[in-house]
């Protein structure tokens, strides 16, 4: 007899939603100070005040980009990933659609377009 | 009271696969306890972060210490720092005399390939494991202080030369 760990389905990445307006990340945002936060967390992590859902994306720029060749899990490196900041929205942290051959810029306009096969957020470049 | 640092040791450091976590902390504490001129501690602080269950305890078992009170710290790169703090604390508010502080980590074990935290992060769901962190901290930096790559390159070369300095042998090689 051997024993295993119960399988758990919680996911820790973004909600991510097919919006009427397009592609957008459900979060929370900030009842008090208006922070908004990807992870749908009861209090604010700024403040401490009670937050509220809300809907972000699916514009945003570049707030720092990478390139990986270590792979994590099942994925084929090298792939590029950015965080990236939702106008008006979190910072949230994205798979690069267009491969490695097109790394973005710090500051680059970019837009979230859907998830990849494995579940992660992703983000094409606006050139 | 303030509090002193009476003895110290350490295990070599390197890739260990014969070794077991505990078998590294009982290297460390002996040659702690030996430095310091002791046989006994009134309590231990432990600080680890991927340690296996119960490392805290098999260590001081191990090198002659149960039986005394153990508090073991996970606060991710800091645990070592903040069992270290935790234990001057103890000693300034004289709650205990003379304690052990142990930082313990057997990564050889844990880990393959980079490290990571657990599938219950969400960056390390989505891809990004420790090293691909840091490499988006020093993306953001170099924008925002308009520097290149090499100049990052220059704060392993000072830390390298540093580490060639240390007197355990195998954190010497540059």
């Amino acid at each position: 007899m051997t024993t295993t760990a119960v399988a758990v389905s919680a996911d820790p990445r973004p909600v991510f939603e097919q919006g009427r307006n397009g592609p957008t990340v459900v979060g929370v945002r900030c009842r008090g100070c208006d922070h908004p936060c990807a992870a749908r967390v009861p209090r604010c992590p700024r403040c401490g005040a009670a937050t509220e859902v809300a809907r972000f994306g699916p514009e945003g720029a570049v707030w720092a980009t990478t390139t990986i060749y270590v792979a994590a899990g099942q994925r084929a490196a090298p792939y590029t990933v950015a965080y990236v900041d939702l106008d008006e929205g979190p910072r949230i942290l994205a798979d690069v659609d267009d491969g490695p051959e097109l790394v973005p810029r710090v500051t680059e306009r970019v837009r979230l377009v859907g998830r990849t096969a494995l579940g992660d957020l992703r983000v094409e470049v606006r050139r | 009271m303030t509090a002193f640092v009476w003895g110290a040791g350490s295990s070599d450091f390197g890739r260990q696969t014969d070794r077991l976590a505990a078998e590294l902390a009982w290297e460390a504490v002996h040659e702690a306890l030996v430095d310091a001129e002791v046989d006994s501690v009134d309590a231990a602080f432990v600080g680890t972060v991927f340690g296996p269950f119960g490392v805290a305890q098999r260590s001081l078992v191990g090198a002659g210490l149960a039986g005394v009170p153990v508090v073991t710290v996970e606060n991710a790169c800091a645990s070592g720092s903040t069992a270290l703090h935790e234990a001057k604390e103890a000693i300034e508010s004289r709650r205990y005399e003379r304690v052990l502080v142990l930082g313990v980590e057997h990564l050889t074990s844990r880990f393959s390939g980079p490290i990571a935290s657990d599938g219950t992060d969400a960056e390390q769901a989505a891809g990004l494991l420790f090293p691909g962190l840091y490499a988006m901290s020093a993306s953001r930096y170099l924008h925002e202080h308009d520097l290149e790559p090499a100049d990052l390159a220059h704060v392993a070369v000072k830390n390298s030369a540093h580490g060639a300095l240390t007197l355990v042998p195998s954190a010497a090689v540059p």
